[in-house]
């Protein structure tokens, strides 16, 4: 399967919108604008897109892989290299796995899903709990529709991703990242509740998504 | 709403003091108190469609008149379902000369199965009923009456219309002094009609329908009556679709039918107590076979067969001229066989109600009563209710009543045991009934369930889903032959019954079953107008403004715990609290305008009917669970739909009808798949009096 990863860099003035924030104070204020993180956005990652439907079960499968992603290097990382700490999370139709755990017990990876808006979240609180993956069922970004980042729209058969949903991510190395995913569908169109059938299998299972990552090792965004 | 308050106040001010003739004193409700009671007393709101206006509408169905009434919106799922107060199909009774229709699909009562043909009355009461009648009656309760034999008569009607739409039906009606006797019969057929010539099947499905209805009342003395009403319907609708993936083309049939039988017996015991035995059995059948196109192998069987049997004895016992006590009780059974539970499912539920009505003088009438149901697959429900009318004068009343409803779960909520496979990595749901902590161990004990998650803890026998109504209301004659009405009303839900996941298994697919959880409610104002402007024209006017929501989701709103997307794929930002549309299928606003010109001298008569409904929530888009307003993918657009009639007598027992039905020609396949864009009809009306 070909992959095709488009990346586009917004770079999000976050210090910019506190200073606009704080100007009502009318002062002058001179303390130095911090240089802005970049947000990263990623588009049409292929996460086992489906090959084919079980005859007998009618279940519609892929090819059973991950596809696993660095945020750091901001890159696909191959599955030879899943039992390694180059890559902080994986993904795999709607389950995404952290690099820790029963994932991969060697990484210092975690996460866990906060409630709000990506923009409003600077500073990820000290005494926050990130969790551990424990397969099957206990994954650091719960499975399930309406458990962490969708939820599942069973008589269209469609996944939509829940708004105001942050994923805290603990990389592999114990860096730490923010993570929005904005579309599970190809083109970051969830097709309409009128699309057939095919066209719903197969533009599903690829991510579109943003993060910022914070390579000095502070939760602070 | 503020502004209709304000207009409603300077109309009772400024007519409130003057006397002029009450237009409904002679005519009697009977649903409001299940007895005849002057309309002038009743406290609820209520409204009733005589034949006159059925007629005149050239409605066919029982949805084609209800969708034209203030206030009781058809929404198109399983079937045509009834909304009224804002309360879904669901939460609203439908009563066939005062006994329940059953037969529901996803909870929906479909309209469009009752012809209209020999209906005399419908009698609508809005607000909580479940104080006399049980579950089901939280929105309202629809009483469809054809039991009336005035006189001897034969009447019979062809029609032809769109879409190769047929009616054609005989009425016979015969009274001598011991028996009157009733016989209907009706055939009514149509070819569907498709939105997307290259789809497979069409978008309304071919069919033929049979309703014979008789009704037979014998006076066996002069203080005994035997009443005895038989009704049944057999339809079979041709079925074919695109089932997708491998499958391809299917098609097949539909067969439903409906039998009941309603036997009562009125006997007036002494000068003051009346003693009513009413046995009802009715006997629902659903069933479905579709094959393969391609190799003609069996693609889904589905059958339904639900029987209900209820024995109940009213009695009503005249304290005195002013005080009127009705007493009553009695057992239901309903059994359920179908392939899509395990086995046959019964429950018994027995019910006793007491009723008090007094009026206290000529200016306040009070009507107050309770029902307790109890039963064995949930817990037991007590509802009582209060009403209040209050008639200064014969130009205005108020009214004002408070009651509590509830509804049974559905079959699914307690009996569904059910796993999709292809659906988002598979789930299983069971009943309430079907499921409990310690099977779930028992299942996680041999391997089956993987993980109990902490809601299983909270598995128990449902609760119904139950609701506060309160309605306050007027009723004021502003000016000769001008009536107006006025009702605001106030519904709280309770207990509304969501599912969520109790385990998860091996294959990492969730287990589902269901809780009461949900608080919802909904709220507004219904105003109506009727004007005999002139004896050959009458206009009806009337407009409901509604407000619906979750109260958890209205909360999370307020405390800006709910986001949007404007578009997919862009980031979320806050939802502002004029987004939330409330609950699923609700428009805001919901009017409609009628002339009517009855028969005149000249033999000519005829409608123009408009109605219009405003945009409504139909889905989630953005992953937030509620349909907000600032994405055009989630909501209906609002419509206007325009209807007319022509008719003219063209002998002493014979009349034409010409009609067109949404003369706009408006089409929303995907949201109003069951309204077809302009359609006409041409019938001929036979009527002889003897």
């Amino acid at each position: 399967m070909k992959t095709t990863v488009k990346t586009t860099i917004t770079a999000i003035a976050l210090a910019l919108s506190m200073v606009v924030m704080s100007s009502k104070c009318g002062k002058d204020n001179t303390t130095p604008v911090q240089p802005a993180l970049a947000a990263i956005t990623v588009s049409d990652l292929a996460a086992d897109t489906i090959i084919g439907i079980n005859p007998t079960t009618m279940q519609p499968f892929g090819a059973g892989k991950f596809t696993f992603y660095s945020l750091e290097r901001n890159t696909i990382v191959p599955n030879t290299d899943s039992a390694t700490n180059k890559w902080d999370i994986g993904f795999q139709g709607t389950l995404i796995i952290t690099n820790s755990g029963t994932s991969f017990n060697g990484g210092l990876g975690g996460a866990f899903v906060q409630q709000g808006l990506f923009d409003n979240l600077t500073n990820i609180t000290n005494d926050s709990t990130f969790r551990i993956d424990a397969a099957p069922s206990n994954y650091a970004i719960a499975r399930g529709s309406n458990r962490a980042w969708y939820s599942y729209d069973a008589p269209n058969n469609l996944i939509n991703i829940i708004p105001g949903r942050v994923i805290c991510v603990r990389t592999a190395t114990g860096k730490y990242a923010k993570v929005e995913i904005l579309n599970y569908y190809k083109g970051g169109v969830t097709p309409a509740a009128t699309a057939s059938d095919a066209d719903k299998l197969n533009k599903q299972r690829f991510f579109k998504f943003r993060y910022i990552y914070q390579p000095n090792g502070t939760k602070v965004f | 709403m503020k502004l209709i308050f304000t207009f409603f106040l300077i109309f009772a001010i400024a007519f409130g003091n003057s006397q002029t003739n009450s237009t409904d004193t002679l005519s009697i409700v009977v649903t409001a108190t299940r007895q005849p009671q002057q309309a002038s007393k009743v406290a609820v709101p209520y409204m009733v469609i005589n034949k006159k206006s059925i007629q005149l509408s050239g409605a066919l169905k029982l949805n084609d008149i209800l969708s034209e009434q203030t206030g009781l919106v058809t929404v198109p799922n399983f079937g045509a379902g009834l909304q009224m107060q804002g309360l879904s199909a669901d939460y609203t009774m439908i009563l066939l000369n005062g006994e329940p229709l059953i037969g529901r699909n996803g909870g929906t009562l479909d309209l469009s199965r009752v012809v209209v043909g020999n209906i005399e009355r419908i009698e609508i009461v809005k607000g909580p009923f479940s104080s006399l009648y049980g579950s089901e009656a939280l929105g309202g309760v629809i009483n469809i009456i054809t039991t009336l034999v005035a006189k001897n008569s034969l009447s019979a009607q062809l029609r032809y219309g769109s879409n190769s739409t047929t009616n054609s039906n005989i009425d016979w009606h015969k009274k001598t002094k011991k028996i009157s006797q009733q016989f209907f019969a009706d055939h009514n057929s149509t070819a569907g009609y498709s939105f997307n010539a290259n789809q497979v099947g069409q978008t309304a499905d071919p069919f033929n329908a049979i309703t014979t209805r008789y009704n037979l009342l014998y006076n066996v003395s002069k203080k005994t009556t035997a009443n005895i009403g038989l009704n049944y319907f057999y339809e079979i609708q041709k079925n074919a679709f695109d089932a997708g993936g491998t499958v391809g083309a299917v098609n097949g049939n539909r067969i439903r039918t409906d039998l009941t039988l309603q036997p009562t017996i009125t006997t007036l015991l002494t000068k003051a107590t009346t003693l009513i035995w009413r046995g009802y059995y009715a006997r629902w059948n659903a069933n479905q076979n579709l094959l393969k196109t391609a190799n003609a192998q069996p693609y889904y069987n589905d059958a339904f067969q639900q029987e209900f049997a209820r024995l109940e004895n009213q009695t009503n016992i005249k304290l005195n001229t002013k005080q009127l006590l009705t007493l009553g009780g009695g057992i239901a059974a309903e059994i359920l066989n179908t392939n899509r539970y395990a086995e046959t499912k019964r429950n018994t539920n027995g019910f006793l109600f007491v009723q008090y009505v007094y009026d206290i003088n000529k200016k306040v009438n009070i009507v107050s009563g309770f029902r307790y149901d109890y039963n064995k697959a949930f817990k037991a429900s007590l509802n009582p209710k209060f009403a209040i009318k209050y008639t200064p004068n014969k130009k205005l009343n108020f009214n004002g009543s408070i009651g509590t409803a509830f509804k049974a779960p559905d079959f699914r909520q307690l009996y569904l045991n059910f796993t999709n496979s292809v659906a988002g990595g598979g789930y299983t749901v069971y009943g309430a009934n079907e499921t409990s902590l310690s099977q779930l161990t028992a299942l996680q004990n041999l391997g089956l369930i993987n993980s109990i998650l902490p809601q299983a803890n909270n598995l128990s026998l449902l609760k119904p889903e139950s609701s506060l109504g309160v309605n306050i209301g007027a009723a004021i004659v502003p000016a000769k032959k001008l009536n107006l009405t006025l009702n605001a009303f106030y519904n709280a839900l309770n207990n509304l019954i969501v599912f969520e996941p109790i385990a998860v298994q091996p294959n990492n697919a969730f287990v589902y079953s269901y809780f009461n959880k949900t608080k919802a409610f909904t709220k507004g104002v219904e105003l109506n107008i009727n004007y005999n402007l002139h004896k050959y024209l009458a206009i009806q006017a009337g407009y409901q403004h509604l407000i619906t929501g979750e109260n958890e989701i209205k909360n999370a709103i307020k405390n800006q715990t709910i986001y949007t997307r404007n578009a997919d794929g862009a980031p979320a930002r806050l939802l502002k609290p004029n987004e939330y549309m409330g609950l699923f299928n609700r428009s805001k606003h919901h009017a409609n305008i009628k002339l009517f010109v009855p028969e005149n001298i000249t033999g000519w008569a005829g409608s123009f009917r408009a109605i219009y409904r405003s945009a409504w929530g139909v889905l989630d888009r953005d992953g937030n669970g509620i349909a907000n307003n600032n994405r055009a993918d989630e909501y209906a657009k609002g419509y206007i739909n325009l209807h007319t009639t022509i008719q003219k007598k063209v002998s002493n027992i014979m009349q034409l009808q010409v009609g067109c039905d949404n003369i706009l020609n408006y089409k929303d396949p995907i949201n109003l798949p069951n309204i077809p864009g302009r359609t006409y009809y041409i019938s001929i009306q036979i009527n002889k009096q003897k």
